[in-house]
């Protein structure tokens, strides 16, 4: 499915006629339904997300998916995609917006990710048309709508002249709040995040930290805003956090041995190498133990490092 | 006068026998002419055997000679037919009989002695199959002809005597069996630089190394420049046992026909170890040419074949190797001929993760983009990786830990080691008798269901793993062949649960767009 809305149309997005800088004509592609825009979280970040980043991504993004809340984010590489991937993970509402024509996929490396998006009900916006290929300027309009049409902006890892930031300016610009999630000072992508920390933005710790500075914006931009499924907003929240599975339960149910090595992970990454030096067993059984832990979906693995989840 | 002289001509690992006629005239204006499609290395032979003839003592008629090569029809190469042609001459102007039942075979040097001269292990397969008793070949062959039992091998080392020989005035005696010599040192390949013994840390590779030494299963190492992925590769050949009696056979043919087998060298019995290099072309690796030649993936043939900074090979020579990876043999076909070699290898091949090299290191930060990442790992196509049954991961050591290292440490050699793989071997060998197959690796699918046996356990953490890890039919049997080495490694004839969760460890990983 796909379409074209103008200002004039009584579906055009509200939060687009917030600024005349907005574009006021814009391109979907998905099902469009007008309450995709109820409650949405801007998530941004770098393009080159850390494991730390990932982590964070994963831990916040699927409870707040999961209440209801559309995550809107700009389909770079990066804290975007895996922001839009948590959230179809979690069976929520996903919002991309395009540097570059709607009938384009950039960058065409995560076109499964396009495609997913769309299936999950989500929606693909451009306000460009057909094949228009991106160019410097188009970066900073897209970021711009990502800004206009969240409720709330949370910035995963970002370094001082990043797009990112300027996504940030753009989201005070029309008055949402900024959020950002505290990170070392050592870290590569964490002096965007310092910066905006202090010039005032919110340090975000939990998703509570999230749902609490959101719900609150929504209801000072949109007054009239109807409680989410029909209940209060609150209880549907501490549902969702119920229904976030606890890794201490899974655990039960993998050998004894991998507890140890759970505890481990917990603490640091570890190769199998090092795995084993540490808990002096052979890398046969650190394996057998990871391959346990992996089945249970209590840690993954990149580039030959194990992380706990 | 026609004296015949017998030979035989070998087209890539085959041998056809080659009728050499020399007829001399005595009408004419003295020439010397070579028929029967000579190329030019034949054709020049004619300069060779006036020369050597004359240098070794005797005058070359002033006569109109011919020389056929029969069958006429087929291309003849190189410089084997040297002695033949000049022993014919010979045999015309001395009038002395050729011997009965005797092939020839050999390049001369001007001065009359014979070189070394490669083919000469499928020449005396030939003589055997034909029913031909007896060999003259260069000296420096005499090994390699001797590996065929039940015919007579006569060294030759100059054209004197060859002549005294004809003439009867001093026999060449045939050369003695009983002193074949088995792994000798004048073997093609290199000893292994290094014992594992000499590896410190990286146990998760080494333990790699094992399965693969003891199951040929191919693998990949990849990890950041300094890890040790070469060193492991290198010190692979030490942990590996030496070839079958047929598979020698096999791999001498090809390094016979290819003239790898140095003067003196006789039966191939170590495991081939070949590391081209990445700028490599196609057939080089896979073999080709005009005259369609075995490339270094023959060359490995029941042997391991490294391809170091695998990424860095032409797209082309890497997604050729897809089919001899699957069929364990290729076929060559060109306007000259189709022609078949076995290429039963096991593939090493060692990459890092990204350009830069840093990519999930822990120390040091990978400064590479996501594009320059994606677009290095998309080298490597995904049915390239999903054929490489096993991935490692291998991190760099600490300089903590190597510099604690003494002398004297508890680390495994070599040699011990090699007394495991030597058990899981015992084993194989057992499971696949009469069946064609001396690997674990090689099984088909369908072997893999009929030899395979494993506990209830196993199944179930099987499938789990499988619907975790979202493997493709191809690695899943990898996994279960990957299970079944770690078994034999153990000595269980049924797979348990513990082996198929170490083996899914080893899993191929493919480059999943997913995993952002």
């Amino acid at each position: 499915m796909q379409g074209t809305l103008t200002i004039g149309d009584p579906e055009f997005p509200d939060r687009l006629r917030a600024s005349p800088a907005l574009p006021k004509r814009i391109y979907y592609r998905g099902s469009y339904n007008p309450r995709i825009f109820d409650l949405c979280l801007g998530v941004i970040g770098s393009r080159k997300i850390s494991d730390y980043g990932r982590r964070v991504t994963r831990h916040l993004i699927p409870p707040i998916a999961r209440l209801g809340v559309t995550v809107v984010s700009g389909f770079m590489n990066g804290v975007d995609a895996c922001a839009h991937q948590e959230t179809i993970a979690a069976q929520g509402k996903t919002i991309a917006v395009l540097p570059c024509g709607i009938d384009r996929v950039h960058p065409s490396t995560q076109r499964w990710l396009h495609e997913e998006i769309i299936d999950s009900g989500g929606l693909i916006l451009s306000e460009y048309p057909g094949l228009t290929t991106t160019a410097p300027w188009t970066f900073p309009r897209r970021n711009k709508i990502v800004a206009a049409l969240s409720d709330a902006v949370l910035v995963i890892e970002a370094s001082c002249a990043s797009g990112s930031l300027m996504t940030a300016g753009f989201a005070l610009e029309y008055g949402k709040p900024v959020l950002a999630v505290p990170n070392s000072i050592f870290a590569e992508n964490s002096d965007g995040i310092v910066e905006l920390l202090k010039n005032g933005a919110i340090a975000i710790c939990s998703v509570d930290d999230v749902m609490n500075v959101l719900t609150r914006s929504a209801q000072i931009l949109f007054p009239g805003l109807k409680p989410l499924h029909g209940g209060d907003a609150d209880s549907d929240f501490r549902k969702a956090r119920v229904e976030t599975v606890r890794p201490e339960a899974i655990l039960s149910t993998v050998s004894r041995g991998a507890h140890a090595l759970a505890y481990l992970l917990k603490q640091e990454p570890q190769t199998v190498d090092a795995a084993s030096q540490r808990l002096s067993w052979t890398t046969s059984h650190v394996c057998r133990v990871l391959t346990e832990l992996q089945t249970a979906s209590l840690i993954y693995e990149r580039e030959g490092v194990f992380y706990a989840y | 006068m026609l004296i015949r002289v017998l030979s035989g001509a070998n087209i890539g690992l085959e041998t056809i026998g080659v009728d050499v006629e020399v007829n001399m005239f005595s009408r004419g204006l003295p020439k010397f002419h070579i028929v029967g499609l000579p190329s030019k290395a034949v054709d020049e032979s004619r300069q060779r055997v006036v020369t050597a003839i004359v240098n070794s003592g005797v005058s070359f008629p002033r006569k109109h000679i011919v020389v056929n090569l029969a069958p006429a029809d087929i291309p003849k190469e190189g410089s084997c037919y040297d002695f033949p042609i000049s022993a014919g001459i010979l045999s015309a102007i001395l009038t002395v009989p050729i011997p009965k039942d005797a092939l020839f075979y050999g390049e001369l040097s001007l001065d009359g002695s014979l070189r070394h001269t490669r083919g000469v292990f499928l020449l005396a397969m030939y003589a055997k199959e034909a029913g031909y008793r007896k060999l003259f070949v260069p000296k420096s062959c005499t090994n390699e002809a001797m590996i065929i039992p039940g015919i007579e091998v006569y060294p030759v080392a100059t054209l004197v005597e060859m002549i005294d020989h004809l003439k009867k005035l001093k026999l060449i005696l045939p050369a003695l069996r009983g002193h074949r010599r088995v792994g000798s040192s004048d073997h093609p390949f290199v000893q292994p630089p290094f014992d594992m013994a000499d590896i410190i840390g990286n146990e998760y590779a080494k333990r790699a190394a094992e399965i693969v030494a003891a199951g040929g299963h191919n693998l990949l190492l990849s990890g950041p420049p300094g890890a040790g992925k070469t060193m492991i590769a290198r010190a692979l050949p030490g942990i590996m046992t030496e070839l079958h009696e047929s598979e020698a056979m096999e791999v001498t043919k090809i390094y016979s026909a290819t003239g790898n087998i140095p003067p003196g060298g006789s039966l191939i019995t170590q495991r081939p170890f070949r590391s081209p290099h990445h700028t490599t072309s196609t057939v080089g690796l896979i073999g080709g040419g005009s005259k369609p030649m075995p490339g270094e993936i023959s060359l490995a043939h029941h042997g391991v074949l490294l391809l170091d900074e695998f990424a860095e090979f032409t797209q082309d020579a890497l997604e050729a190797l897809r089919q001899p990876l699957e069929d364990g043999v290729v076929t060559i076909s060109r306007s000259k001929g189709r022609l078949t070699f076995p290429a039963d290898f096991t593939l090493v091949a060692s990459m890092n993760p990204c350009p830069c090299g840093f990519l999930g290191d822990k120390r040091r930060v990978c400064n590479c983009s996501p594009f320059s990442i994606d677009r290095y790992k998309r080298k490597i196509s995904g049915p390239i990786l999903d054929r490489i049954d096993m991935h490692v991961h291998v991190e760099p050591v600490l300089i903590r830990v190597l510099s604690e290292v003494t002398v004297t440490n508890t680390r495994e050699t070599s040699a011990h080691i090699v007394e495991r793989v030597k058990k899981a071997h015992r084993l194989q060998d057992r499971r696949f008798v009469n069946t064609g197959i001396t690997w674990n690796a090689q099984m088909n699918s369908k072997s893999v269901l009929a030899f395979v046996r494993m506990a209830e356990e196993a199944r179930k953490e099987l499938l789990r793993g499988a619907d975790t890890f979202e493997l493709s039919a191809r690695s899943y049997f990898n996994v279960i062949k990957v299970a079944r080495t770690i078994a034999d490694l153990a000595g269980e004839e049924i797979i348990a649960a513990c082996h198929v969760l170490e083996a899914l460890q080893y899993r191929s990983r493919s480059n999943n767009p997913k995993m952002l």
